[in-house]
């Protein structure tokens, strides 16, 4: 195990456990930080599509374990970062590293608060305090840490990378 | 396109885990480990927390100096009229453990064992509002407790347990229902939690008013009655409407409660209405 799978452990850890424990104490109306969200969506932009398909799983199922919610829908809350990145990347719209990894991961963002929220709209009802209150500063916070910790991140010298996944069978993406 | 790249086997692989682990979890496979999880996990969610408690008292704060401020006026008065009013309690408490001494009659509901526990996570996805606490089946703790702030105010049910941890669904919790009914007008109706996390008072056709305590009315079994919850912040309509809402602001900020209290004691009644 090399130095830099340790610390991406590390960091998804605390993800995870942040979720549980500070995000909840730092609220936006309804809405609040999804710190394993940005873990994914930075990791699939600087370390490279393969980390995050494998971390995105492992992810899931200890949020799922630490917060008592199903790990099978938090994974498929989650998934849609990767597909989402790599359609902007191939897309002929011209979109730089930060746009692309700013714009998949609001878009995930507002993906997995709709479907969480799907789950109990049954019990609330829908209403516009979804959007007004969960959604849109949802959207804020997203967008808030996304940039800071990207730009953290590119202070720090980490390169961009593609999310084009390499040729060469599971060992090219080194 | 992804659809034909070499994600479509991740993706679909995906899907087959998240299928998995759905009814692994219907079966309680996924249980097992979850109490592993959760044990190695708790130090780690409680040392956050511990870091991070201060850091968003002191933001709170920072936004709310004036509010604090009249806030801590208001509470000055409020604290005087209530050590009044616990003074001449006392004396009324007195003469009815005395009356019940005599008449032979227990005490039963609210009283009873409570097992102290910390908060370790806490789950806010929309509409959902989950806690886990350090403390589990070894401690004595059943599913349908009933969970309460150390001062005593009703914080919500428990909800799932392993040995050394318990899940506990708050009162503001889109899935929570608790009979409750106001002390002052004795309203009765069901108290649900909101999509933000807030509560309403809902089927309740008697007088209402803006400042009105809450508690629980214990009808149904499922809480211990007279237990505490909050006081009505606004009321819309008038009870003559079907659908009038009744906003109710809970007595503490559960988000910032870090110390809870289980009723070990108390066992929510299942009441067979076929009476067979």
């Amino acid at each position: 195990m090399t130095i830099k799978t340790i610390v991406i452990v590390i960091l998804g850890a605390l993800a995870v456990f942040a979720q549980v424990t500070v995000a909840p104490r730092f609220p936006l109306w309804a809405a609040v930080p999804a710190f394993p969200l940005v873990f994914l969506v930075l990791l699939a932009a600087f370390g490279g599509p393969f980390k995050a398909m494998v971390a995105t799983p492992i992810v899931a199922i200890a949020l799922g374990f630490a917060s008592n919610r199903a790990p099978g829908l938090l994974l498929l809350a989650y998934l849609p970062a990767l597909p989402i990145g790599l359609l902007l990347e191939e897309s002929d719209i011209p979109l730089s590293h930060l746009v692309r990894t700013l714009t998949s991961g609001i878009a995930t963002g507002v993906w997995i608060r709709l479907l969480l929220a799907s789950t109990v709209l049954a019990q609330a009802g829908f209403t516009i305090s979804l959007f007004t209150k969960v959604i849109v500063p949802g959207i804020f916070l997203d967008f808030a840490l996304l940039a800071v910790v990207y730009l953290v991140l590119s202070l720090i010298g980490l390169n961009g990378r593609s999310l084009t996944l390499p040729r060469g069978g599971f060992l090219a993406h080194e | 396109m992804v659809i034909f790249s070499r994600y479509t086997w991740w993706i679909g692989a995906m899907v087959g885990l998240a299928l998995l682990l759905a009814v692994f979890g219907a079966v309680g496979i996924l249980t097992p480990f979850q109490g592993v999880f959760l044990r190695v996990a708790s130090p780690f969610e409680n040392a956050l927390s511990a870091v991070f408690d201060p850091v968003a008292s002191f933001l709170a704060d920072i936004g709310n100096v004036n509010d604090l401020r009249n806030e801590n006026a208001r509470l000055r008065i409020e604290n005087e009229q209530l050590q009044n009013k616990v003074t001449s309690l006392q004396e009324e408490s007195q003469q009815i453990a005395e009356l019940q001494k005599a008449l032979g009659i227990q005490q039963t509901a609210g009283s009873g064992k409570k097992v102290a526990a910390n908060v370790v996570a806490h789950d806010t996805s929309p509409g959902v509002d989950v806690i886990s606490i350090d403390k589990g089946s070894s401690s004595g703790i059943q599913a349908g407790m009933t969970v309460l702030t150390s001062g005593g105010t009703l914080m919500g049910t428990v909800t799932k347990v392993t040995s050394a941890n318990a899940f506990v669904r708050l009162v503001t919790d889109t899935k929570s229902r608790v009979n409750a009914r106001t002390l002052e007008t004795q309203a009765s109706g069901v108290l649900e939690g909101t999509l933000t996390r807030g509560l309403s008072l809902g089927l309740s056709q008697q007088e209402v008013n803006v400042g009105d305590t809450v508690v629980t009315s214990g009808l149904g079994g499922n809480y211990p009655p007279d237990v505490p919850i909050g006081k009505v912040s606004a009321v819309s309509g008038t009870p003559q409407d079907l659908f009038r809402t009744i906003s109710v602001e809970p007595t503490v900020r559960l988000s910032t409660v870090r110390t809870v209290l289980v009723n070990t004691t108390f066992v929510p009644q299942r009441i067979n209405i076929e009476g067979s």
